[in-house]
């Protein structure tokens, strides 16, 4: 009964009659030492001549070949980079030589431009003070014109007047015409 | 019911004898035969159409080569990637070993301190060697007696170096046994519980154990990695120090 009801019991007794039946830990039976020696000897010389002869041979291969093909794939990608930026920089280039020719001929067109529209306005300015002063010129023949011919034409109206006014023809002079307005210098 | 620890008995299968020496085919024998098959098949597997872009089973295999080397590099540098066919097999045989154990009616054969030992006493022997060949034999017993220490400290320095020195195989080994063999114990421990006191509470009492019990498998399958990584680790700093001297 008491078996039954204390486990530890069962448990400590069990352990002690099993000690005690095989002479304690079986761990320390010498009996056993030599053939397990033998067969860890000889099962790990296989493993390992198996791991060091076969297995890892093929995982160090296929490392190895991923490696490569990894650094192959690396400098394929720099070698198309560096052509990416090569190519960028070339057409860097040349857009900035195509700016600076673009620049060139804008200047080169607005001072052609600017030459041609000096020289014109220089050409009407001078046509423009050409014909002021053959205006002037006219206006002052015109006005000479005027001035010597206006006492004539005074006193013929003055004559036509006369005649209307008083019925009867009369011829005056100028010269008197000059004394009348006091213009007789 | 047997006990906790007659699941670390030797059961001997095919009974052999070589040179005086027994070297019968056991339980323990089976069991490191099926962690080298099942290395093998997980490599093949893997491996077995490899491409540059990997399958899912190709990168759980390279992961874990990866994993390695990245321990190999940061703990040794690339000087140290001569010994990784020795360290990737050594992680994996112990972690695989260690895994399979856990599986119910399997065999963990790195709970016997007789295995641990003897890989850590050939890991011993084998740095001790490369150290001396790299450095020669006079540099290599300077390690034992750090430069700058005052003479008079030299009497206590050097006996404590060298018995750290001849203690790693020991704590290296004991490491990985006791971790093993602790933990199988206490499943099996627990799971005792569970049958007993399920058998004498109409089931209801063997659910606090189960629960545990669970909890400890999940427990132990960290600890069957980080007791391999450990073993890695450690493998490696030694292989470090061999190789650098200090």
């Amino acid at each position: 009964m008491l078996r039954y009801t204390f486990p530890f019991y069962l448990l400590i007794t069990d352990t002690i009659s099993a000690s005690e039946e095989k002479g304690g830990m079986p761990q320390l039976n010498p009996e056993s030492f030599s053939s397990q020696i033998f067969w860890l000897t000889l099962l790990f010389i296989i493993l390992f001549l198996i791991n060091h002869y076969f297995f890892l041979p093929k995982i160090k291969n296929i490392r190895k070949k991923r490696d490569e093909t990894i650094q192959s794939y690396l400098d394929e990608a720099k070698n198309l980079n560096d052509s990416f930026n090569s190519l960028v920089d070339k057409m860097d280039k040349e857009f900035e030589e195509v700016k600076n020719e673009q620049n060139t001929l804008i200047k080169k067109t607005f001072e052609e431009n600017k030459k041609i529209f000096d020289k014109k306005i220089l050409e009407i300015n001078n046509d423009f003070e050409d014909k002021k002063n053959k205006l002037n010129s006219d206006i002052d023949e015109n006005k000479k014109l005027i001035t010597k011919e206006l006492p004539k034409l005074c006193v013929d109206l003055s004559d036509k007047l006369y005649e209307k006014i008083m019925g009867e023809k009369k011829k005056g002079s100028v010269n008197d015409f000059k004394k009348l307005i006091g213009d007789d210098k | 019911m047997a006990g906790p620890l007659a699941q670390f008995e030797i059961k001997k299968i095919i009974e052999m004898e070589a040179f005086g020496y027994d070297i019968s085919f056991t339980n323990s024998s089976l069991a490191m035969i099926m962690t080298v098959v099942f290395i093998s098949l997980f490599m093949y597997l893997g491996l077995r159409n490899l491409e540059i872009i990997p399958s899912k089973k190709q990168s759980v295999v390279e992961s874990s080569y990866e994993f390695i080397s990245g321990m190999i590099g940061d703990n040794i540098g690339n000087e140290g990637m001569k010994y990784f066919s020795f360290i990737f097999t050594l992680f994996l045989f112990i972690l695989v070993g260690n895994l399979l154990g856990m599986l119910p009616y399997s065999f963990t054969w790195t709970s016997h301190i007789i295995v641990t030992f003897s890989i850590a006493f050939f890991i011993f022997i084998g740095v001790t060697l490369i150290a001396i060949y790299k450095h020669g034999i006079v540099k290599f017993l300077k390690f034992f007696a750090p430069s700058g220490v005052p003479k008079p400290m030299l009497i206590l320095l050097v006996p404590i170096e060298i018995i750290s020195y001849l203690s790693r195989p020991i704590s290296l080994s004991v490491r990985l046994f006791a971790n093993m063999m602790a933990g199988h114990t206490l499943l099996k421990v627990i799971g005792g519980f569970v049958f007993v006191l399920g058998a004498n509470s109409f089931i209801v009492g063997g659910i606090l154990p189960l629960a545990f019990l669970i909890a400890l498998t999940g427990l132990e399958i960290v600890i069957a990695f980080l007791q391999a990584y450990v073993f890695a680790i450690l493998t490696c700093l030694y292989i470090n120090d061999a190789i650098h001297l200090h």
